[in-house]
């Protein structure tokens, strides 16, 4: 078995230590007690006895190297055990516990830590604070030790943690939207493990590691930390009596849901009319006094008529209705006879229906909608676009281009092309309200808005001027891809200059889009649908031809952008689009 | 025997403590020719004699590092502060020294560190705060904040005679203000320290506080009771530690709670208080608790300002319709 060398404490006031020579090699053999290594600190220097007899395995902090007290400087295999790698020592449970059996290194740190006399040796030449030093081994956290394993079974039951990844730099924290995986559950390495919803981005968690899923320290729904463990894998081969043991905090994904939706009220009885409304899925307003006395006396508060504020069961309330009697606390059959005086609720006002709280992306879109809404007075422009030769131009491509080029051909670069474009000729269009100054943002960086099944997203590509039709091709396929994926960066999502929208691709004529704060203008395209249109042709003559046309509409941030404005930008890309003339790879 | 004021009681105790035990001495700044900043030990000088009533220079940290020392050969001192504002001068050597002694060297510290502190009297910032909660925040101590003459006397007798370092906050509003007729007829009692006291029995609504707003929580009860709605007033008396258990059955009784304190809101004792409530008697609850403090500001030197800091009868009435309503 491996035990850790940590760097030990040396006196209450001191929290490091330098590493200042080892005494031993990996591989060199090292009796419990024999100097191993030597550390300087703030007040004293010392040699530091080895906590246990074996092989040194493995040095982890070098010569020279400061580190915390209590830090794993080294791990020692112990006699005649076979080498294996401990390299996350305390992985579950609490350190310090569990002494193992029959190892000399445990029964050494099985005694607390103060006044483990004999570990002072290392300690000889200080110069005398006054505190004994509380030496290493004897705080030394020891490696998982299951206290149940039933015998010699202690090789490969490695845990390794599942942590809430840091999904970029400014993400503190995410939401476990959903388990993949249950406790006792086969994980392979890189598989799915977890879904998680953070400020910018939803993501599917891939596991670390082969093996079991022991442990779900984090229930769907909750939110935690960045770096927080959510989960402890048992490795590849692990006995697998051990899957079941711990699993707290088991899946609860529907939990908020079924407490939302009302005590489980026995459906036989027929609703009395004259009773308040059977308020499932409303929260009754009470207190947790009135709701422990419901408990008690089994009253459904349902029946209880509330007279505080808004309706709210008070104490009172609660005793008298008890005091009435069992009477009470029986709905009478609705069968015939005269309906039951049941105390209709007078002042409760309950809105049936299902309350499901929202998604921490629903909220998101939510609270960004409504806060552009009240920073951007917005109007909208609506243009008409001949798009028959692109649709042309597509139709005719589109098999050997997509062979070619490896990606899909959609209307969507042709529309992103000619809006890069017309923010290069009006770049109003793409800036930002700074206080009372105007942004011009010299690069396009465009965003693209993809609809998923749990909500919206709108993923941005860098600097878009740059790129060329292929390249913007490219682009939006692979971001809508990732959207649709959960494989989204939270640098995919922030940034953008300006936003394209396509409520088309679900059929609609046209829709007015709110801007994405903090740019000011969002362009949204409408589907695109053949129609007879009056054509001039050169001389003059009108005839009625059949044309693609697609409505795109610029909503815009009125404080900087007029009407004029957008008409140009407007006009200026539906030129563009109508006589297009560029290369498309 | 007749009515006494509440620092006739403390000055009551502390003689009859020097009287029954030699050990027991006083220290301070002008404590012993001139009396005391507010007479608390005047005539002690003249009866116990200048080794045992001890004048120091104007050194908070001194005073109170002599007595440590003292305390740990066995004596028993009770150290002065003039106004309790000052003891921040002496808080390394509560916090650091005296509070860890029994912890870190098993030596108990057997002193006693007095004064007076409170609102109330237009003393301005710096001799009218509630610094109470720098130590309740330090375990180690024990902190007292008695309400009347009676416990005045008593929980000095209990503080002296604790082996633990005592702080014993004395309310400068009350010291003249009011007065009663301690029980036992004149003779030696103690009150425990670490237990609260029913101040008035009510059904309908907790008031737990302490100090002078012990008064005006009694008060505010009475205007109450015309109105039918019957407060329950505890009184703490020492708020390290805290009387759990008093404060969870008070609760269980009425299930509603204000607190009240003249401390300042933010870090004051009652949000130590409603947590303790949330652990102890959630299920009781009818109401959210409530919380009455001063603002959060220094104490206003100018009298309307200093009145509209201060808590008063009118912010209970308020809070106590209020949470009878909701």
């Amino acid at each position: 078995m491996a035990t850790d060398v940590v760097m030990p404490q040396m006196g209450e006031s001191i929290f490091e230590g330098t590493i200042t020579k080892w005494l031993k090699k990996p591989g060199e053999t090292v009796q419990r007690d024999e100097p191993l290594f030597e550390i300087s600190t703030d007040k004293v220097d010392a040699e530091i006895p080895a906590p246990a007899t074996g092989v040194l395995k493995e040095i982890k902090v070098g010569e020279g190297q400061t580190v915390q007290v209590n830090t794993v400087v080294g791990v020692i295999d112990a006699d005649g055990q076979r080498p294996r790698a401990q390299a996350t020592a305390p992985a579950i449970g609490s350190p310090e516990l569990t002494p193992e059996a029959g190892s000399a290194a445990g029964a050494r740190t099985a005694a607390p830590a103060k006044g483990a006399a004999g570990t002072r040796r290392g300690a000889a030449d200080t110069d005398g604070p006054a505190a004994a030093p509380p030496l290493a081994p004897a705080r030394a956290p020891q490696p998982p030790a299951p206290s149940s394993q039933p015998d010699g079974q202690t090789a490969t039951n490695e845990a390794i943690e599942v942590k809430m990844p840091q999904m970029g730099e400014s993400i503190f924290e995410g939401t476990i939207t959903k388990w993949l995986k249950q406790p006792g559950d086969q994980v392979r390495r890189d598989e799915p493990l977890f879904e998680i919803s953070t400020d910018k981005v939803d993501a599917e968690i891939p596991s670390p590691a082969s093996g079991t899923l022991a442990e779900q320290r984090a229930a769907a729904g909750e939110t935690v930390q960045v770096n927080t463990v959510v989960a402890v894998i048992r490795a590849a081969g692990a006995a697998p009596a051990r899957a079941a043991a711990p699993a707290p905090a088991g899946p609860q994904s529907a939990a908020a849901v079924t407490q939302l939706s009302g005590s489980a009220q026995p459906s036989g009885r027929a609703p009395a009319p004259a009773t308040a409304p059977a308020a499932d899925g409303e929260r009754i307003r009470s207190s947790p006094l009135v709701r422990r006395l419901a408990k008690e006396h089994g009253i459904d508060l349902a029946q209880v008529r509330g007279t505080g504020q808004g309706g709210r069961i008070t104490k009172e309330d609660i005793e008298n209705f008890i005091a009435q009697g069992p009477a009470q606390l029986k709905p009478q059959p609705a069968a015939g006879g005269p309906a039951a005086p049941v105390a209709a609720a007078a002042g409760a006002i309950e809105v049936p229906g299902d309350l499901v709280p929202m998604t921490p992306m629903r909220r998101k879109i939510a609270e960004r909608m409504l806060e552009s809404k009240r920073i951007s007075p917005h109007v909208h422009t609506i243009y008409e676009v001949d798009l028959t030769r692109v649709a042309s131009l597509r139709a005719r491509v589109r098999g050997p281009w997509e062979q070619r080029n490896g990606t899909k051909l959609t209307f969507m670069p042709f529309i992103a092309r000619a809006a890069c474009a017309a923010l290069r000729k009006y770049p109003i269009v793409n800036s930002s309200v700074e206080g009372e100054s105007i942004r011009y943002h010299r690069a396009i960086h465009l965003g693209i808005a993809v609809a998923l099944d749990w909500g919206l997203i709108v993923p941005v590509i860098r600097n878009a001027e740059e790129k060329n039709f292929l390249g913007l091709a490219r682009a939006i396929n692979d971001l809508g891809e990732r959207a649709r994926t959960k494989r989204l960066n939270p640098d995919d999502v922030t940034g953008g200059t300006f936003t394209i929208t396509n409520p088309g691709s679900i059929g609609g004529l046209i829709g007015l889009p709110i801007i994405m704060q903090p740019q000011v203008a969002i362009l949204g395209t409408g589907g695109i649908k053949k129609q007879p249109v009056v054509v001039t042709d050169a001389d003059g003559a009108d005839s009625i031809s059949i044309r693609s046309i697609m409505h795109i509409v610029l909503g815009y941030d009125h404080r900087i952008i007029d009407g004029a404005t957008a008409g140009y930008f407007l006009g200026f890309l539906k030129n563009f689009l109508e006589e297009w003339g560029e290369e498309i790879g | 025997m007749p009515a006494v004021t509440y620092l006739e009681a403390i000055r009551l105790a502390l003689w009859e403590e020097m009287e029954r035990d030699p050990n027991v001495f006083c220290i301070g700044e002008d404590i012993g020719i001139y009396g005391g900043a507010f007479k608390v030990t005047d005539g002690f000088i003249d009866r116990f004699g200048a080794e045992r009533v001890i004048d120091t220079p104007i050194a908070e940290s001194a005073i109170v590092g002599a007595a440590y020392g003292a305390s740990l050969t066995g004596l028993r001192p009770v150290a002065e502060f003039q106004f309790m504002d000052f003891i921040a001068c002496a808080f390394n050597q509560i916090v650091n020294v005296l509070a860890k002694s029994h912890y870190r060297w098993g030596a108990p510290a057997p002193l006693v560190l007095r004064g007076p502190s409170g609102g109330g009297v237009h003393g301005g910032p710096f001799h009218s705060q509630n610094p109470e909660m720098w130590f309740v925040k330090t375990p180690g101590l024990k902190v007292v904040c008695p309400a009347t003459p009676a416990d005045a006397y008593g929980l000095m007798k209990s503080a002296i005679r604790d082996n633990n370092p005592v702080i014993f906050f004395e309310h400068k509003f009350l010291y003249r203000r009011i007065k009663e007729e301690l029980p036992n007829g004149g003779g030696d009692f103690t009150v425990p320290l670490g237990r609260a006291r029913q101040a008035r029995a009510g059904r309908d609504l907790s008031v737990i506080t302490y100090a002078a707003m012990v008064h005006v929580a009694l008060e505010a009860a009475e205007a109450l009771a015309a109105e039918g709605i019957e407060v329950e007033v505890l009184d703490l008396r020492t708020v390290l530690p805290l009387d759990r258990e008093a404060i969870a059955e008070t609760v269980r009784k009425t299930s509603r709670a204000i607190i009240l304190h003249e401390d300042t809101l933010t870090g004051g004792l009652a949000g130590e208080i409603a947590a303790i409530i949330n652990e102890e008697a959630f299920d009781w609850l009818d109401a959210p608790i409530s919380r009455i403090a001063a603002l959060d500001t220094p104490v206003p030197f100018s009298p309307p300002l200093e009145h509209a800091f201060l808590p008063k009868v009118e912010d209970v009435v308020r809070e106590a319709r209020r949470l009878r309503a909701w």
